[in-house]
């Protein structure tokens, strides 16, 4: 099978969590059709899931519904009276290709992704596939031998840009949210969102482009940060607070005061980098679930 | 204290995130430098901040903090404010430079403390 067909293959077998749309505006099923219209306006969305409360899904409401309603003068009704209540849903164990296999066979415009509390996660439209697939390379789950024993490790890997401020922290959210669904505990989640997030700003900040990676197993977490850029000069001057070569434009946005990396070193329990200059740096960080 | 009560103390608009309001919290951060907000953070609370690109929500985000106060009036670009809205994350904005938002939310706070 040529490369690509194979990754595009691993890629079916992502989880939908990965791909969902998870910056849901979260609305209740008394708000009026009007409010939710507006919300769908400056959201930019055409359609939302309805929750209680709890955060449980009890219906989903479309742009069309939301103007039918209003065409019928019903701007003032509470959304509960007009959103559909059956809806079809996908679960946080459902792949991409699943997916895909549903919005051919159901013909909808979107599911929700619950998990089995009924609680709602995010919303999968084809778009969502479309657009989060090329920043989301490839998920894989290997199965290693250690010690005799079958142990599950999960990969994730993002491509990221050097120079992108707009979507620079995106992969990051999207390891935090993975971690979260996994249900890991809180100060774990914490330590590899701050690496990550260093990790992913650094190579905005300094390379031409990178990739990060993170392999979660029952035990530990490796967070990985491999770029293509011009290498550090003097590893021990970068690791010390303070110490920053970043350009002014860089420090106006409030990066760059030279604690990327003694940040990542404080959260992690080991920590390794290479880097070459002119060719590029290679961060590692292991943080242990213990 | 009340986000509902610092909003009064600082004669602040709220951008979004209004249901917050009536939430308590015992925690603000103030700091420019995203770094340092990553380093510093350990309870969720509320960061107070002169920068508005997105990634100040990003960095909010990472820490599970409740909002974001801007000062000397500035008003976020628009990505921030969408940013935050899909988060739920409260925005809002003084007029007050970082020096008085600080000192203000001080007093106060300790005004509480000696209340109670």
């Amino acid at each position: 099978m040529r490369e690509i067909d194979r990754d595009f293959y691993s890629l079916l077998k992502l989880p939908v969590t990965l791909i969902m749309n998870a910056n849901m505006p979260k609305v209740l099923p008394d708000r009026k059709v009007s409010q939710v219209r507006e919300i769908l306006k400056i959201n930019q969305l055409d359609g939302v899931a309805i929750t209680n409360e709890e955060g449980k899904l009890v219906g989903i409401v479309t742009m069309y519904d939301l103007l039918k309603a209003i065409e019928e003068g019903r701007r003032d009704v509470s959304v509960e009276y007009i959103m559909t209540k059956n809806v079809v849903t996908l679960s946080p164990f459902h792949t991409l290709a699943d997916a895909i296999e549903y919005f051919r066979v159901y013909g909808y415009g979107r599911f929700p992704v619950v998990d089995r509390d009924g609680v709602f996660l995010g919303m999968v439209t084809p778009l969502d596939i479309v657009i989060r697939l090329p920043s989301l390379k490839k998920e894989r789950e290997e199965i290693e031998e250690k010690e005799g024993e079958k142990v599950k490790v999960i990969r994730l890997e993002f491509s990221v840009e050097g120079g992108d401020f707009i979507n620079g922290g995106e992969a990051s959210s999207k390891i935090k949210r993975y971690l979260q669904d996994l249900g890991l505990p809180r100060d774990i989640i914490r330590k590899v969102a701050i690496v990550s997030y260093e990790m992913e700003m650094n190579i905005v900040i300094h390379a031409y482009r990178g990739k990060l990676t993170v392999e979660i197993s029952p035990d530990k977490i490796v967070v990985k940060a491999i770029d293509e850029g011009s290498g550090i000069e003097d590893i021990d001057k970068a690791n010390q607070p303070g110490y920053s070569t970043a350009p002014p434009k860089v420090r106006e946005l409030g990066f760059g005061a030279g604690m990327g990396l003694p940040n990542i070193i404080s959260c992690s329990d080991e920590f390794d980098i290479k880097s070459t200059v002119g060719v590029g740096t290679e961060v590692t960080s292991i943080i242990y679930i213990r | 204290m009340k986000l509902e009560k610092v909003k009064e103390l600082l004669s602040a608009k709220v951008l979004c995130g209004e249901s917050l309001l009536d939430r308590d919290v015992e925690y603000f951060y103030a700091s420019d430098l995203m770094s340092d907000i990553l380093a510093t953070v350990k309870e969720p609370g509320i960061l107070i901040t002169a920068m508005t690109q997105p990634q100040v929500v990003r960095t909010t985000q990472m820490l599970d903090l409740i909002g974001i106060i801007f000062v000397n009036g500035k008003t976020p670009p628009e990505e921030t404010l969408r940013l935050a809205s899909s988060n739920e994350i409260l925005i809002m904005t003084t007029k007050y430079s970082m020096f008085e938002t600080c000192g203000k939310i001080y007093i106060a706070i300790n005004r509480c403390e000696r209340d109670r």
